[in-house]
């Protein structure tokens, strides 16, 4: 066959599988909950276990087994998944080192980076196919006040009947977001008392410089007339607005790195699942291309942030003195 | 209007709108980006770098009205 030919026939029989699967493949509906689904009769201490939970779990082991496995005959030229491993620290420490001074290089290393490998491998489990599939089957639609009816069931869930997944995504559960986030800004709190001490970090949020310049002589050793000292009022309460400002984006900034992770990835995550629903086949495999883009561009935003909102809290205030 | 259509009308307007400024922005951030680098190649990888961080706060706020309307529909 010509290869013109040949790419007409794949496509035909691509579309007509297409539309058969939407007459007669039927799906339960699945429940979207923004909230992790908790899983029937397990619990840990007495508290509730969620799939988000369990696979967290999961991707832990992966992470360490994977990194013991990688490690363990490591080699001066290395080859395969050491090869892999050592492109992505190569290059994200590169990054760390384009940014921050050298010494501080090696401190900022680890927490974002564990968070990028931790992020990427969460974001990339959840695109696995048929993990949606595999669940136990429950009442809709308060699942979890039924969870005494669940039972597991590889065939099918009786009528009207959804499933709970076993597994989903961490990155799609908000406490696992909000979690990295809040390591992530404290973290950066700890390197700025580091660097600056106590009193050099929180001038940078309250700071009274320039209002208290006003009252003292200016730099010719006059003392300021009311037009001059009404100026440098203005300014320094300028100053220390946009202090109290940046004080207040501290926190604003666990808000926005929890909902950006989370956001992403739950959108993807649904978006998957609708239209896998309405089209059992084929259709969502561009959506799966781009979550796996969009997962590893946030494992990389989540990190690169971090770094940068790192080498931030490390820069004094003023960096020349006297110079306001 | 009853609550559930309120409900829906307000999830698809907080998608919508929030959308617009974000758009625009990442379009800015985008073309300041490929403006720097077609004038000096040499420093493309730190404007990429640079690039995504930009393009990732601009894709906040678009998140975030994301966020509402899932909160508006699966939630409330």
């Amino acid at each position: 066959m010509r290869m013109k030919g040949k790419g007409l026939l794949y496509t035909a029989i691509s579309l007509v599988i297409l539309v058969l699967s939407m007459k007669y493949l039927k799906f339960e509906l699945p429940i979207i909950s923004v909230s992790a689904e908790k899983l029937p009769h397990m619990s840990l201490l007495g508290m509730p276990i969620t799939n988000s939970l369990l696979t967290a779990w999961v991707v832990t082991i992966i992470l360490i087994v994977g990194a013991y496995l990688i490690t363990r005959d490591m080699k001066m030229v290395p080859s395969g998944m050491q090869n892999v491993l050592e492109l992505f620290f190569e290059y994200l420490f590169g990054v760390i080192e384009g940014m921050a001074p050298s010494q501080w290089a090696k401190r900022f290393v680890l927490i974002p980076m564990t968070i990028f490998f931790y992020v990427l491998v969460s974001n990339w489990f959840g695109l696995l196919p048929g993990l949606a599939g595999i669940g136990f089957c429950e009442e809709p639609p308060h699942a979890e006040t039924a969870a005494e009816m669940a039972h597991p069931s590889i065939v099918g869930c009786a009528e009207g009947e959804v499933i709970v997944p076993l597994f989903r995504s961490p990155s799609s559960d908000l406490n696992n977001t909000l979690v990295l986030a809040l390591i992530t800004q404290i973290a950066a709190q700890v390197f700025g008392f580091w660097a600056l001490g106590f009193g050099g970090y929180m001038g940078k949020f309250f700071i009274f410089d320039g209002i208290l310049k006003a009252f003292k002589p200016d730099e010719h050793g006059n003392r300021r007339n009311g037009k001059a000292m009404f100026g440098q009022l203005a300014m320094g309460t300028i100053e220390m607005l946009v202090g109290l400002l940046e004080f207040l984006s501290e926190f604003t900034k666990v808000i926005a790195y929890t909902f950006r992770l989370f956001g992403n990835i739950f959108a993807g995550e649904v978006m998957i699942i609708v239209l896998t629903f309405l089209v059992p086949t084929f259709i969502a495999l561009p959506s799966l291309g781009l979550e796996v883009f969009v997962g590893l561009v946030q494992a990389f935003v989540f990190f690169i942030l971090s770094v940068a909102f790192y080498t931030l809290a490390i820069t004094p205030h003023h960096q020349e003195d006297g110079a306001h | 209007m009853d609550a559930e259509a309120a409900k829906i009308l307000g999830a698809a307007l907080a998608v919508g709108l929030g959308a617009i400024g974000p758009g625009v922005g990442i379009g800015v951030v985008a073309s300041g980006a490929l403006q720097s680098i077609a004038r000096n190649p040499d420093l493309s990888g730190q404007i990429t770098g640079l690039m995504f961080v930009g393009i990732a706060f601009t894709e906040a706020l678009a998140i975030f009205g994301l966020v509402i309307g899932l909160i508006l529909l699966f939630v409330l």
